[in-house]
C-alpha cells in the first residue's frame, strides 16, 4: 500500500508557517522517493508514494532552522506538524 | 577542466540478462542468469506520436570475453550525440514499453536504431572526481567466535571521509574503546541495552547499525583475514541489532548508572564511527562534469513545490526521476520545472530555464513501479544557447562490470540549502535486473541523479537515483530498455 506524508512546517518560537522549507524523509522502513518537498506559504508540505511503515522526517528551513518528526504511515493518516526551531 | 569541450567516448558492455541477482562481497556467489533479452517492459516510454514494441540493436560486441553486446552512449561536452549500438534485438511488450508524455509534448518524434561504434580502449582518469575515488569499497569479512559462526560485516558502510583526496577518520581511535565493549555487551546486552543505544543514535547511525548487521556477506571461517576494527564493529552492531529486536521483559529492565552510562558512551562511539557523513560537495560547479547535473524545482498542478536533480543526456534533454516529472496525487504531469545547471547556493551559473515538455514510461505513470521511476524533461529550444553544457553518456554494462566499479552519485539535498552539490563514490552493493542498490549516502532531493562510473577513463551513467531505504539506496538500472528511452529523448534536438 503506497500513501503520501503531509503537514505544516511550524515555527517553535512563534508558532507561524514556515514557508520554503524542505521537507524529507531521511529513514525509514520502506522505500521512500527522494524527493524534497517545499512547504507553500501555509508551511504545507506532502511527501508521495511512501509504503506503510515508520518513517523519519525532518524539515530544514531557509534560515537554519530543523525540526524532525517520527510518522507511521497507516491507511488513516493525518495531517502532521513539524515544529523548527 | 583538462577535456572540456572534447568529444569523449565510452565503452560499454551490455549484457543480454535481464535478470542477475549479483552481490557485490568479494567472496560473494555470482548468481549470472544467462537468459535472452526479454524485458517485460514498464519501460516503454511513453511517447509522443508513436508507441513501439521493438528495439532492434546492431550487434556489436567489444570483446567482454562473454559475449556481451553493448549498450552505451557517448558522454560528450557540447557534442552531437553519438551512440554505440547494443546486441540483439530487445523485445518489449506494447504494455509498458511506451513512452508517455505530458500535454505539452511536441511531436515528431522518431526513435531510431543505435549504430555499432568502436570504443576506445585509451584510459585517462579525469581530475574533478579524483578526492572522491579513494574510497575503499571492498568487502572485507571475518570471523569471531566459534568457527561455525558465520558473521556478516559490510566494510563499505565504515569508510572512513576524504578530504583533498586524502583518507580522513577517526574510527581507528574508536576501535579500542568498541574492544572494550564488546566482551561486556555480548555477555549482558538486553534488549533495555540496545533500545537504548539505538535511541540515541542519529537516523543515519542507526541506518548504518542495520546495514553492518544485516546486508554484509557471508564469510567462512579463515579464508578471509579480519580486519579487526572493522570485526569488532560488526559483532557490536551484530548483538546490537539482534537484542534491539528483541521484546522487553514484563517488568521492563531497571538500568543502573553504570548500564546507562555504558549506553551513552556506545552510542556517542557508533554515532562517531557510523553516522559519519561522506557525502563531499562541491563548489566548481563550472567544471566538468558537474555542469552537466542540474538542481529542480518542480511545480505540480497541486500547487505543491518539490526539489530534484537531473543530469543532462541531448542537448535539450535531462533525465531524471519519474517521479520528479509525474507525481500520481499532485495532478499528474508537473506543471513546470526550472533547471538550473551547476547551481551553486544561489548562483545559477549558467542561468535557468523552465520546461512544461516532459517524458515518463508507462511503468510509472500507469504502473508506479519504482523500478520504472525515471524519466525526462525536455528543455525548449535554444535553451541555455551556445553554452557548451555537455551531456552524460550513459551504458549498460553487465552485473559483474557494475560491481567491480566505484560508481559516483552527486545531486542536489534538500537537508543542504537549494542548491548545493553535494555526493559521494562507493562501490555498488547489489544488482538486479532492473535495479542498483548501494550505500551512498543520499537524501530527499537526490532523486533523478545520475549513478555513474567510469570505464576506460570515460563517464557512463548506470543508474538514476530515485529511493532511499535504511537497506540500501537505489536506482533505476540502466538497461537496454532504458538505455533505449533515453537515446530517444536524448536525440531530441
Amino acid at each position: 500500500m503506497i500513501l503520501s506524508i503531509h503537514g505544516q512546517v511550524i515555527n517553535s518560537e512563534n508558532g507561524t508557517p514556515v514557508e520554503n522549507a524542505s521537507v524529507i524523509i531521511i529513514d525509514g522502513n520502506g522505500s521512500f522517493p527522494e524527493i524534497a518537498s517545499m512547504t507553500d506559504f501555509e508551511g504545507k508540505f506532502s511527501l508521495e508514494n511512501v509504503p506503510l511503515g515508520k518513517y523519519q522526517i525532518r524539515a530544514y528551513g531557509l534560515k537554519g532552522e530543523e525540526g524532525k518528526k517520527t510518522v507511521v504511515v497507516t491507511h488513516k493518516m493525518e495531517a502532521i506538524k513539524i515544529f523548527v526551531e | 577542466m583538462e577535456n572540456a569541450y572534447g568529444l569523449s567516448n565510452e565503452q560499454t558492455m551490455d549484457e543480454q540478462n535481464s535478470d542477475i541477482p549479483i552481490n557485490t562481497s568479494s567472496n560473494a556467489n555470482v548468481k549470472k542468469s544467462k537468459t535472452v533479452l526479454s524485458y517485460q517492459s514498464d519501460d516503454s516510454d511513453i511517447g509522443t506520436s508513436t508507441s513501439r514494441s521493438y528495439l532492434n540493436f546492431k550487434n556489436s560486441l567489444i570483446g567482454s570475453g562473454e559475449g556481451d553486446g553493448e549498450y552505451s552512449s557517448e558522454e560528450t561536452i557540447g557534442e552531437a550525440p553519438i551512440t554505440t549500438g547494443g546486441t540483439e534485438s530487445a523485445e518489449e511488450s506494447a504494455e509498458f514499453s511506451e513512452e508517455i508524455s505530458n500535454p505539452n509534448q511536441e511531436s515528431g518524434e522518431e526513435y531510431y536504431e543505435a549504430a555499432p561504434d568502436k570504443l576506445t580502449e585509451n584510459y585517462s582518469e579525469e581530475s574533478n572526481e579524483e578526492g572522491l575515488f579513494d574510497v575503499i569499497g571492498s568487502v572485507v569479512g571475518g570471523l569471531l567466535g566459534g568457527e561455525s559462526e558465520e558473521i556478516r560485516e559490510a566494510g563499505t558502510a565504515i569508510e572512513g571521509g576524504f578530504e583533498n583526496g586524502q583518507e580522513v577518520g577517526s574510527q581507528e581511535e574508536i576501535f579500542p574503546f568498541l574492544a572494550a565493549l564488546v566482551p561486556t555487551l555480548i555477555s549482558s546486552i538486553g534488549p533495555a541495552v540496545a533500545k537504548g543505544v539505538m535511541s540515541k543514535l542519529s537516523p543515519r547511525a542507526r541506518v548504518g547499525v542495520k546495514k553492518i548487521a544485516a546486508s554484509a556477506p557471508k564469510v567462512v571461517a579463515g579464508k578471509v583475514i579480519p580486519r579487526a576494527g572493522k570485526n569488532i564493529l560488526s559483532v557490536f552492531a551484530k548483538f546490537l541489532e539482534a537484542a534491539n529486536e528483541k521484546p522487553m521483559n514484563e517488568s521492563g529492565e531497571e538500568l543502573g548508572e553504570e548500564l546507562t552510562s555504558l549506553i551513552t558512551e556506545a552510542a556517542a562511539a557508533m554515532e562517531v564511527i557510523i553516522g559519519k557523513d561522506d557525502r563531499k560537495r562541491i563548489t566548481n560547479t563550472t567544471n566538468d562534469p558537474w555542469q552537466r547535473i542540474c538542481a529542480l524545482r518542480i511545480t505540480f498542478p497541486s500547487g505543491k513545490t518539490y526539489r530534484g536533480t537531473g543530469f543532462f543526456i541531448g542537448a535539450r534533454t535531462v533525465a531524471t526521476a519519474g517521479h520528479c516529472v509525474y507525481l500520481h496525487n499532485q495532478g499528474g504531469w508537473a506543471r513546470k520545472v526550472e533547471v538550473i545547471p551547476g547551481a551553486n547556493d544561489s548562483t545559477k551559473p549558467y542561468g535557468s530555464s523552465e520546461s512544461m515538455t516532459f517524458r515518463s514510461v508507462k511503468g510509472w505513470v500507469n504502473s508506479k513501479k519504482p523500478e520504472h521511476d525515471y524519466g525526462c524533461i525536455v528543455l525548449p529550444a535554444g535553451a541555455f544557447g551556445e553554452k557548451k553544457l555537455g551531456k552524460f553518456g550513459y551504458a549498460s554494462p553487465s552485473g559483474e562490470t557494475l560491481l567491480t566499479k566505484s560508481a559516483i552519485l552527486f545531486g542536489y539535498p534538500g537537508d543542504k540549502p537549494f542548491a548545493q552539490l553535494w555526493g559521494m563514490r562507493r562501490k555498488i552493493k547489489t544488482v538486479t535486473g532492473k535495479t542498483l542498490i548501494y550505500e551512498l549516502d543520499t537524501v530527499g532531493g537526490q532523486s533523478g541523479a545520475p549513478v555513474y562510473i567510469k570505464l576506460n577513463g570515460k563517464r557512463y551513467v548506470i543508474g538514476i537515483h530515485n529511493y532511499g531505504n535504511s537497506s540500501g539506496n537505489s536506482a533505476t538500472r540502466i538497461t537496454p530498455a532504458v538505455f533505449n528511452n533515453l537515446k530517444k529523448w536524448s536525440s531530441i534536438s
